[in-house]
């Protein structure tokens, strides 16, 4: 991929939405709900989603998962151009549009900085270099969150250490992981949501 | 910080399970995906770090270090199908045909929705329990989501103008979905709490009270002589066995439903009910408090419910306490 592309292409309109902010509590509310049949499109797997995103955008969120003080926080342009952008695009598909929009935010912002750099200074260019490398996501970077990540399972109550194995490492699905542990397939599911955000927690914490 | 972090805690949990229901969302949980990631800059950070946490899982122990097998037997007891008590128990025949996952909304997000091969009847009623060390979600038929905490045990009785719940022992969260013409009525031995559509924590403690937490909408508390109290979001009472209702000021709900993430957050609490509570997770230690003036030793703290070593080894330094082991039985008494 060249550098700065626009793997998405998104047409962005002047329409702005409020974002109207809200408390951020943890409480959800449950509501009998008519169930309608699965929206084309979303069932798209999270890895071919991942795969057409730009590497830089795996290379910022690791980064971010380790707490790297020095990483830039996009996090607010990634909001900004999310709600600003294109409403049809967003409401048909959020979770690539998103992608889309964050993959996009991550590319222009290298490239700003690597013009920063040619003009003015090349310690600069070194560490901007170093802050958002534009490499396959597989390096150096990408391995050691694995291990870190590995470290962190192992930390995990053991239905839920159990869990992830058996769906992530293993490849069952709930309901394969849910007859090996003697438990539902519900059950599994909730243990999986429940170490994923764990797991986050655990990252932020080393 | 300590809410801060239990506020984190939760949006990542709630992150997690939306990258759950994406795959086989309805277009009415799509929308409220998107009503969420408009609502605040953290969800859509949150929701892209979890995303990645996923991506990276699939690469997760390529060398197989972690054995599954040794970690399965360990668990077995712990995550046994539930001992239902009816003959249609939800959870006693796992081979027949389940209900398909399914989720409501938002609700959905919660993702907390166990797959149950459940035969309900009108007029019927249903026993769950959860035996030591394990939790439990439970997905009524009315799409209300009950999380049982471990050692613990309901009765659920759905008509068509109430809903009842019997919480007999230990402590559920309840996640009611909304229905005006069905009130949400979880009774206690001290009284009873009723909603309509919201989200509040039940928990029976050691003497007997009932604390009542509110984390979303308003509940109204009931204690058997008929004093009442309205809480909303946030707030926090205890309904007494002497049919008063006491409102704890200051209290920290989030702290109270640290649980799901088996973690044990104490505020100034009595020994006995810091005991109780790690027992409902360990079945190889047992603390048994011998001859203590209740009151008298109050902690605070924040622990791993699994791990109950950590506990005993804090009491272990306070100058006043002894500790002994007695087989599984682990007692505290004064020195």
């Amino acid at each position: 991929m060249k550098k700065g592309e626009n793997i998405f292409d998104f047409s962005i309109n002047k329409t702005i939405v409020n974002p109207d902010v809200v408390s951020i509590g943890g409480s959800i509310s449950v509501r009998r709900r008519q169930i309608t049949p699965a929206v084309e499109g979303v069932r798209e797997r999270l890895d071919e989603l991942f795969r057409r995103c730009s590497p830089d955008l795996h290379t910022y969120l690791r980064r971010r998962l380790k707490s790297s003080s020095a990483t830039a926080d996009l996090t607010q342009e990634i909001f900004e151009r999310f709600i600003r952008g294109d409403r049809a695009a967003r409401a048909r598909d959020p979770r690539a549009y998103l992608f889309g929009i964050a993959s996009n935010v991550v590319a222009d912002a290298k490239m700003a900085r690597e013009r920063e750099v040619v003009i003015y200074d090349s310690d600069v260019a070194e560490e901007a270099g170093k802050a958002l490398p534009g490499e396959d996501p597989h390096t150096r970077e990408s391995v050691a969150l694995e291990d870190e990540l590995l470290l962190a399972v192992e930390k995990l109550p053991e239905a839920h250490r159990a869990a992830i194995l058996l769906t992530k490492r293993d490849g069952l699905s709930s309901r394969e992981a849910a007859a090996r542990m003697g438990t539902t397939e519900g059950s599994v599911r909730v243990y999986v949501c429940e170490a994923r955000a764990q797991l986050k927690t655990l990252l932020k914490k080393g | 910080m300590l809410v801060q972090k239990q506020i984190d805690e939760l949006l990542a949990l709630r992150a997690s399970e939306w990258l759950e229901i994406l795959p086989n969302a309805t277009a009415e949980q799509l929308r409220e995906f998107e009503a969420w990631l408009c609502e605040s800059r953290l969800h859509v950070q949150e929701f892209l770090e979890i995303a990645e946490i996923e991506f990276s899982l699939n690469g997760l122990d390529p060398q197989r270090q972690q054995d599954v097998e040794s970690l399965l037997k360990r668990i077995a007891p712990k995550v046994a199908a539930l001992p239902a008590r009816t003959p249609a128990g939800p959870f006693s025949s796992p081979q027949k045909k389940r209900r398909p996952w399914r989720l409501g909304g938002i609700a959905a997000a919660a993702c907390l929705v166990i797959a149950v091969a459940s035969l309900w009847f009108l007029g019927g009623s249903t026993h769950y329990t959860t035996s030591i060390g394990e939790q439990r979600v439970v997905e009524l038929p009315d799409a209300s989501v009950i999380t049982l905490n471990a050692d613990s045990q309901i009765k659920v009785r759905l008509e068509k103008t109430r809903r009842e719940i019997d919480l007999q022992r230990g402590e559920a969260l309840f996640r009611v979905a909304h229905d005006t013409r069905r009130p949400f009525r979880v009774h206690t031995r001290a009284g009873f709490v009723q909603a309509v559509g919201t989200q509040f924590n039940v928990q029976e403690r050691v003497n007997g009270d009932t604390r009542v937490s509110v984390l979303e909408g308003k509940v109204r508390a009931v204690s058997t002589s008929g004093q009442e109290l309205l809480l909303s979001a946030g707030q926090e009472a205890d309904v007494r066995l002497d049919g008063s209702i006491a409102r704890r000021e200051h209290a920290m709900v989030a702290n109270t439903v640290a649980w799901r993430q088996h973690r044990l957050i104490f505020d100034s609490a009595p020994l006995d009910e810091i005991a109780a509570e790690f027992n409902r997770y360990s079945q190889s230690v047992h603390l048994r408090l011998k001859g203590l003036e209740r009151d008298k030793h109050r902690f605070d703290g924040s622990f791993d419910a699994t791990d109950p070593q950590s506990l005993i080894e804090m009491l272990s330094k306070e100058p006043d306490l002894a500790i002994e082991r007695e087989g599984r039985d682990v007692v505290i008494r004064a020195r």
